[in-house]
């Protein structure tokens, strides 16, 4: 914002206990809280392709509509195509032990590489081999682990199927009324605050658009450079597994070591004889990633959350710690809007003309109230 | 719907059209441009903006009156504004500070037309913004000639 003045330790104070405590409601809501933020995210980049429709003199209805039915046809189709083969493939990943066998094989690599590090290294070969001897069987038991929980975690990811087709019928709705609501919410900001909260908002809007339209294309050169390296390299899903770990990396630096960790098993298990072929994904990875930082972030995103990386990774874990893994996953966009209400409410509260202003208002109403109660 | 004008019959639009700056424009242009108007009410001897503030805002007055005035402004130079007219229409044009204050001289209804929102209008309709532009110029150019023949600064900027 051009005059974004820096947040006070009270604001800061105040925002991170609202955070906290909207992530610990949104537990209990997160069905409907998910959609609804999905909803916002295709609301603003979707929202430039209803813009241009409108240009060329579609009505906004109309735009929206075609603009939101095109995506759900294109959604329905890819289904189509994909869930007969998806379903086959999750009622025998329990039968053939797909995902211990992932879980094995990345054990196996990471056994690899310490035995190689304990070549060149002498001194953490004993310390290695004492850690050995204490969990013998870890890779096992890691491997059974996810043998066992892995029907129960896809059956829980299709449960989010219902809310999740309200996400296309929200941002119909946000596209169309979207405007008029706002100007309806905006009719009960008082008068002493009206020009300068709007011309806030208005700043905020354009921020939040320009963020979310750079994390999709962000997404997109992500997906698009892993696919095609994972591809050269042979690797099996090379594009879904590019867009899983672009769409992971959107949680700050955990999503990364989730992402390296999908990368690390998928290769270890397409590779199982060739570990040099699981570092060569790995370094992709990490080329990528360092591509993201230095090139495709400032291109996109930029910095426009201005937090700092200190308070990103200390708001994650108290987000996981309040919230769970839901409270990882919404721990940046919330404290994003925290952000932004305390920086206008601190601007709107500590402004003393605008505070006089308003206090006269009030007062102007009382003493009309009062009129004619003096005998 | 709770918050929406509709396309209703709506007395707002006949109101719109006596404005000088909407003279020109179509039913179902001032239907567009009255989805993007702002209804403010300001009680008497309300302030509705002061100098120096940053202005953003073009206002109409859709009933009561309101005066402008500058910091030690003889009372004589104030300038009122009743229904129909508009004030501010500076904030349209550029970033700059407020040159005068307003206030409500009774209880006034007033409607707002920000700047982001105009400018939105000239790109999204821009036969639209071209008309409120040109009427816009009219009446400045008639304000700044009226000026120049009076040998005043034009205070009802």
């Amino acid at each position: 914002m051009n005059d974004n003045q820096s947040s006070g330790p009270l604001v800061w104070v105040g925002t991170v206990l609202a955070t906290c405590i909207t992530l610990y409601l949104f537990q209990g809501i997160l069905w409907l809280v998910l959609p609804i933020l999905l909803s916002i995210i295709l609301y603003y980049v979707t929202e430039p392709l209803v813009y241009r429709l409108t240009h060329h003199g579609w009505s906004r209805e109309s735009a929206a509509g075609f603009v939101m039915g095109g995506l759900v046809l294109l959604l329905l189709a890819l289904t189509a195509v994909t869930l007969p083969r998806f379903a086959s493939k999750v009622t025998t990943w329990n039968e053939q032990k797909i995902i211990s066998n992932y879980v094995q094989h990345g054990a196996d690599f990471v056994e690899s590489t310490l035995r190689t590090v304990e070549k060149y290294v002498p001194f953490i070969d004993e310390y290695m081999m004492s850690k050995a001897r204490d969990n013998a069987n870890w890779d096992e038991q890691l491997a059974k682990w996810a043998s066992e929980n892995s029907s129960h975690t896809i059956m829980g990811l299709l449960h989010w199927i219902p809310s999740l087709l309200l996400i296309p019928y929200l941002t119909y709705f946000i596209l169309v009324d979207g405007s008029q609501f706002k100007r309806f919410l905006v009719r009960a900001i008082p008068n002493a605050y009206f020009e300068k909260s709007l011309l806030l908002l208005h700043r905020i809007d354009d921020q939040v658009r320009r963020y979310f339209q750079g994390l999709m294309a962000l997404t997109a050169i992500d997906a698009a450079c892993l696919g095609i390296g994972l591809k050269l390299m042979g690797i099996s899903g090379a594009f879904v597994l590019g867009l899983v770990i672009a769409v992971l990396s959107w949680v700050p630096y955990v999503g990364s070591i989730v992402g390296c960790l999908l990368v690390v098993l998928v290769a270890a298990t397409d590779y199982a004889s060739q570990t040099w072929m699981t570092y060569g994904a790995v370094a992709l990875f990490l080329g990528v990633r360092l591509l993201d930082d230095f090139v495709f972030m400032p291109m996109t995103i930029g910095r426009s959350l201005q937090i700092h990386p200190v308070v990103t990774v200390l708001m994650i874990f108290v987000g996981g710690a309040v919230a769970g893994i839901s409270g990882l996953l919404l721990v940046m966009p919330v404290l994003g809007v925290m952000m932004v209400l305390g920086q206008i409410l601190g601007q709107l509260a500590t402004n003393d003309r605008l505070t006089a202003r308003y206090q006269f208002r009030k007062a102007l109403l009382r003493t009309r109230a009062q009129k004619g109660l003096e005998a | 719907m709770l918050f929406s004008l509709g396309k209703k019959k709506n007395p707002r639009l006949a109101q719109l059209k006596s404005v000088a700056l909407f003279n020109d424009l179509k039913l179902s242009q001032l239907r567009i441009v009255n989805s993007l108007l702002h209804e403010r009410n300001y009680l008497e001897s309300e302030l509705i903006f002061d100098q120096g503030d940053e202005g953003q805002a073009l206002y109409i007055v859709a009933s009561g009156k309101v005066r402008t005035h500058r910091e030690n402004q003889p009372e004589d130079k104030f300038v009122e504004f009743g229904p129909g007219d508009f004030f501010g229409e500076l904030a349209l044009l550029e970033d700059a500070p407020r040159s005068t204050s307003a206030r409500a001289v009774e209880d006034t209804v007033l409607l707002a037309l920000f700047r982001t929102e105009f400018l939105a209008l000239l790109e999204l309709h821009s036969s639209i913004g071209s008309m409120i532009s040109y009427a816009l110029a009219r009446d400045l150019s008639r304000k700044l000639r009226k000026a120049i023949v009076s040998n005043e600064n034009p205070t009802n900027l």
